[in-house]
């Protein structure tokens, strides 16, 4: 999956960012699927208007009240689901959900009811089953201190999370991650990435240079999902594996090719991107 | 690459043939490979960069310096606190920089005018002082050129250890229609000094996130202080019409403008 944090919630910048990520997986023939993290009312919005939507968006949380915190309820994700769904835009499968959680929302919005934040994200797992998902994250150290101290309590969390989506069969990956006024650092990143891989982890974030230049936070990296997959003997999906040897991005053996300044993805740049620049 | 830093590359190091996008984004692109690893430069770079961001949060603000700058605009300030004694505090703590001091509290209660203020302006530390010491004033310039004149602001209040949601209390004790929160975001890897902008209508303590709309990322380098008047601009005048913020309130306003200094050809593209 491809996703857009848009720095800006307009909605004809919306628009404009849809059709461009589309154009992008057309015209290299990517198997993925797009998303733009925008607030699930805006979606439905775009959706009316005609954009091309693979995936709705939303956070979610374990609590009736968090959730009205976050301006949703369960209603208007169904909304959100049928009019995705109407698009008909899946080949292979019709989970058009992408949901993100994390442990201390309901708590931050002041909608815990006294319960425990590991207990109350396993809440907002049974909210996201309900709409079948194609992926769900729980961004674990997004929180803050305040929440999740330091790199120990961020790295407990993650894990916590993992075994909760695996006991509710969602497919949840995990953004490792961790901001910068807690006390975690990017050592602490690397070990909890590494204990998810080896815990079967359904996916990590892939983020230039790991480093979140619109939301402030530092996450895990293309190199990062190089390394986990070396050293844990993991393979890509399938049909992703197939497109990277078509490109020659990867080798017959799984490793990554070097790209050379005549690459053909280079020579075509999708249109829409070269008139965003 | 100089001759000197070309003859000194380690064989194994695979530079990228896309570093002409990085004029493009401050993010961390075409940063190059060795074996499916980072070069040991981005490493260390990546090592600096987070001390400085976490410098950022720790730095106190100098609130007289800045209360200086904006009474220079022509605009009365007025200092408070939050329940939030000291930075680690508040770092822990959310909940005492959502709340305003006791006594500041009875201050502002006092202060409250019988008619409403239009629009109100709130500046918070939040988590990067830097953001607010080389952005506040000059973003409210921008806004008192182009904000009607007969809108009432009253005096801006700058608030020590400050979470969002104080301005709202604030917004409340002294009669605001609408109140525009400006406060320091927490600070990236590769921006130490973003600001964000929050406006409320109708504040009141206990509002949600779900009742805000934000203007995120004000910058030189990210969204320009003019453009960003003119947006906040756009969000007042339909808040003051609908009276309703928030997700309620759709940001129909122009496309952002991003102003890119000097803009590299793309690969493929004709000149």
């Amino acid at each position: 999956m491809i996703g857009i944090n848009p720095a800006t919630d307009s909605i004809p910048a919306l628009m404009d960012l849809y059709y461009l990520v589309d154009e992008v997986i057309n015209q290299y023939g990517i198997p993925t699927q797009s998303c733009v993290l925008t607030h699930v009312t805006n979606q439905i919005q775009v959706m009316e208007k005609g954009a091309p939507v693979d995936l709705v968006f939303q956070s979610i949380a374990g609590t009736e009240k968090a959730n009205q915190s976050f301006g949703i309820n369960l209603g208007i994700l169904q909304e959100a689901h049928d009019a995705a769904q109407a698009l008909k835009r899946g080949t292979v499968g019709n989970n058009v959900m992408y949901f993100e959680t994390g442990q201390g929302s309901a708590l931050s919005a002041n909608a815990n009811f006294g319960v425990d934040q590991q207990t109350v994200e396993a809440r907002a797992y049974a909210v996201a089953r309900r709409f079948s998902p194609l992926l769900s994250n729980t961004v674990v150290g997004f929180i803050g201190p305040e929440y999740l101290y330091d790199g120990k309590q961020i790295i407990r969390a993650g894990l916590e999370d993992h075994f909760c989506g695996k006991l509710l069969g969602l497919p949840l990956g995990c953004d490792v991650c961790y901001t910068n006024h807690a006390e975690a650092d990017q050592d602490d990143m690397d070990t909890l990435m590494t204990l998810l891989g080896a815990a079967g982890i359904t996916f990590i974030m892939g983020i230039p240079g790991a480093d979140d230049i619109m939301l402030n936070y530092q996450t895990t990296s293309f190199h990062d999902a190089l390394y986990l997959r070396k050293v844990l003997g993991l393979k890509p999906a399938p049909e992703f594996e197939q497109w990277l040897k078509k490109m020659n991005i990867m080798d017959e053996q799984g490793l990554v090719q070097p790209v050379r300044t005549g690459h053909h993805m280079l020579q075509n740049m999708p249109k829409n991107l070269l008139s965003a620049a | 690459m100089n001759e000197k830093e070309q003859s000194l590359k380690p064989e194994a190091l695979a530079d990228d043939p896309w570093q002409q996008l990085k004029g493009f984004t401050r993010a961390r692109i075409a940063l190059g490979r060795v074996g499916s690893s980072l070069p040991t430069r981005e490493v260390l770079d990546f090592g600096m960069s987070h001390a400085m961001a976490r410098d950022a949060v720790h730095l106190a603000l100098d609130m007289d310096q800045l209360a200086a700058g904006i009474a220079e605009l022509g605009y009365d300030t007025l200092q408070v606190s939050s329940s939030a004694p000291d930075r680690a505090t508040y770092l822990l703590r959310p909940d005492l920089g959502r709340r305003l001091s006791e006594a500041d509290s009875e201050k502002l209660r006092a202060m409250r005018s019988a008619s409403p203020i239009d629009l109100l302006f709130v500046v918070g530390d939040g988590l990067s002082s830097l953001a607010v010491e080389r952005h506040v004033a000059a973003l409210l310039a921008e806004i008192r050129a182009i904000f009607p004149a007969e809108w009432t602001t009253g005096p801006v209040v700058l608030v020590r250890q400050a979470r969002v949601a104080i301005a709202d209390t604030i917004g409340e004790l002294l009669n605001a229609r609408m109140v525009a929160m400006l406060i320091g975001e927490r600070p990236g890897l590769s921006s130490p000094d973003s600001l964000g902008v929050y406006l409320t209508y109708d504040p009141l303590t206990g509002r949600h996130d779900a009742d805000r709309n934000c203007i995120s990322n004000v910058r030189p380098e990210g969204l320009m202080y003019a453009a960003a008047a003119r947006k906040l601009l756009w969000l007042a005048r339909e808040s003051m019409r609908l009276k309703v913020s928030g997700v309620a309130l759709k940001d129909e306003s122009d496309a952002v403008e991003i102003e890119v200094q000097a803009v590299p050809r793309l690969p493929g593209e004709s000149a």
